[in-house]
């Protein structure tokens, strides 16, 4: 059996010889939301890394190890539900991410808006996705990320906002995107706009489009309180080596690419470096667009989802994402309010430890 | 890729229709005026006039007032539109040429297929795949139609020049057949094999389609 490509990232040291389980301890310890609970978590985790190696070592003893980390994540995981009761009333028992920069949490599902909330003005699909939204923060969602390159969403999303009366659980995130460095100054301010708030909680540039500029629009929108987190973007696994390159000498709050079952290029280099800089991840395609769902739908869960909580595909996936611990947020995107209730529902309970992520993985790729 | 379902393009299109009612059937009656137009002796100028009309109505109307909304691709798409408007206006009117008459060979009788399926195959195939009828999507209205009966149009034309308009129509065609594979829409999907008849039928009859 070949290790998994995160265990082996995650055993690497981290800025100033550290390892990574010692990194994700000190970033649990800086968290404003987390305490002794979300530090438990952290240690079954780095538990769990070095359980693993030792199964590679002596596949004799993984039994009993795997039942051993399993205990040590299950006494922690109510721990978590309690912590994340007390945080957020509406999102009782959602799992919660810190951001590295802050120490803040936010819910580990949030909400994507590419095409979905792209509805024009037709009034009938805006009172769809006021439904939609309204699921969203009744199940404790946090993240609502879109951009200006999808079309009307942002305007979508601000109406829809407007009369839910902007709960206070939004984190909103959007993205600059043009090519032209006053037209971005000009287009941050008119998403401020159409989201009708006063500030942006997250702002990218978008797929690192002229990222040089924008990166000092941003920065100057942030001294300017306009803006709180700096971050920037790519999907569909491009562009990675720039992103790396940003990731490294770029001062980023968040980064944000493409990461699910199929797609797991991110764990070789984006998901370790995210780590060791303390750079929070936000996930896009957690489905590939729906395809992943819809090759999956015909063959069966396997018995063993059940053990994770799981009784669908789309929580096998979401869970899949969320349990990689360097992940801050996944942004699956819907327009039907039953998704969004089954997306949001599924990481409530336990996430897969690293071992049950490699039966995933292998299971999918049976398929 | 596309950043809009096809349900939600459905919608806008019905929106626009509803909007837009008064000069939309105006539009409409002008593009179905070409017709007979066509089979009056030696052409009618006056076609020359209405199918640049009809693709500077769809251009400016529906891609930049209405697709524009949806699809940051679409003022791009308002660009082709108006500069097809303005050649046929070129083309036709103001340099005389572009007078659509009957033609009794295999170019105008393709240009008739590829008519038909403008004015009556793609708005039956849209109501059998789902679309109200009350939306239909017709030659002056829609982008694809009207790109589809200009190319029949075109074919009927005697004028060396023809064929050279015949490009941008082919072109967006081939966008809503892209279109049609990325939304899951079958007849925009099916849109490139008329333009590539029209095309084909224009190449090989191209020397003897001159005016001595």
């Amino acid at each position: 059996m070949s290790r998994p490509p995160y265990a082996s990232n995650l055993s690497k040291s981290g800025p100033g010889g550290v390892t990574m389980s010692e990194w994700a301890l000190s970033r649990a310890s800086a968290g404003k939301r987390t305490g002794p609970v979300n530090r438990g978590v952290r240690m079954a985790w780095a538990d769990g890394q070095e359980l693993l190696m030792r199964h590679h070592r002596d596949g004799s003893r993984v039994r009993r190890d795997r039942r051993r980390f399993l205990s040590l994540l299950a006494a922690t995981a109510g721990c978590t539900v309690l912590d994340a009761v007390g945080a957020n009333p509406a999102g009782a028992g959602l799992q919660r991410r810190a951001i590295p920069a802050s120490g803040e949490s936010i819910p580990v599902i949030g909400m994507g808006s590419y095409i979905t909330f792209n509805v024009g003005q037709d009034p009938t699909l805006l009172a769809d996705r006021v439904q939609v939204l309204r699921a969203f923060f009744e199940a404790g969602g946090g993240m609502i990320d879109s951009s200006p390159m999808y079309g009307s969403s942002e305007a979508a999303i601000g109406h829809c906002l407007g009369l839910l009366g902007h709960p206070a659980t939004l984190f909103s995130a959007t993205k600059v995107w043009t090519p032209r460095t006053a037209a971005g100054e000009l287009q941050m301010r008119e998403s401020r706009e159409l989201w009708g708030v006063p500030r942006f909680d997250l702002m990218q540039v978008h797929n690192l489009l002229n990222w040089k500029a924008h990166l000092r629009s941003i920065r100057r929108d942030r001294d300017a309180g306009l803006i709180r987190y700096v971050g920037i973007t790519t999907s569909h696994g491009r562009r990675h080596d720039e992103l790396v390159e940003l990731m490294r000498k770029e001062t980023l709050h968040f980064v944000q690419f493409t990461y699910n079952i199929r797609d797991r290029e991110a764990e070789r280099r984006l998901l370790p470096l995210a780590a060791d800089r303390g750079i929070a991840v936000i996930v896009n395609r957690p489905f590939r667009r729906g395809e992943l769902i819809r090759r999956l739908s015909p063959h069966p869960l396997p018995a063993w989802a059940g053990e994770i909580g799981c009784s669908g595909w789309p929580g096998f996936l979401l869970k899949f994402i969320a349990s990689h611990p360097a992940v801050t947020c996944a942004i699956p995107a819907t327009s039907r309010v039953d998704h969004m209730r089954e997306n949001m529902s599924v990481i409530r309970g336990p996430l897969p430890d690293p071992v049950m992520r490699r039966r995933m993985v292998d299971y999918v790729a049976s398929l | 890729m596309l950043t809009y379902s096809f349900q939600v393009y459905r919608a806008l299109y019905g929106r626009y229709l509803t909007e837009q009612w008064l000069p939309c059937l105006l539009v409409l009656f002008l593009t179905l005026t070409i017709l007979p137009l066509m089979f009056r002796r030696r052409g009618s100028r006056v076609a020359g006039v209405l199918l640049p009309a009809a693709w500077i109505w769809v251009g400016w109307m529906f891609h930049l007032k209405y697709f524009a909304g949806i699809n940051f691709m679409a003022p791009f798409y308002a660009g082709l539109f108006l500069l097809q408007g303005c050649l046929l206006l070129w083309l036709g009117p103001l340099r005389g040429g572009l007078t659509p008459e009957i033609r009794d060979d295999l170019r105008g009788r393709v240009g008739w297929l590829v008519v038909l399926l403008a004015w009556l195959v793609y708005p039956l195939a849209d109501v059998l795949t789902g679309w109200p009828p009350a939306q239909l999507r017709l030659p002056g209205l829609a982008p694809g139609p009207t790109a589809l009966f200009t190319l029949g149009v075109l074919l009927h034309c005697r004028d060396r020049w023809a064929s050279a308009a015949m490009l941008i129509p082919a072109v967006w065609l081939l966008i809503t057949g892209f279109a049609g594979w990325v939304l899951g829409s079958p007849v925009d999907l099916m849109a490139p094999a008329p333009a590539l008849l029209a095309v084909i039928a224009a190449l090989a009859t191209a020397k003897t389609t001159g005016r001595p």
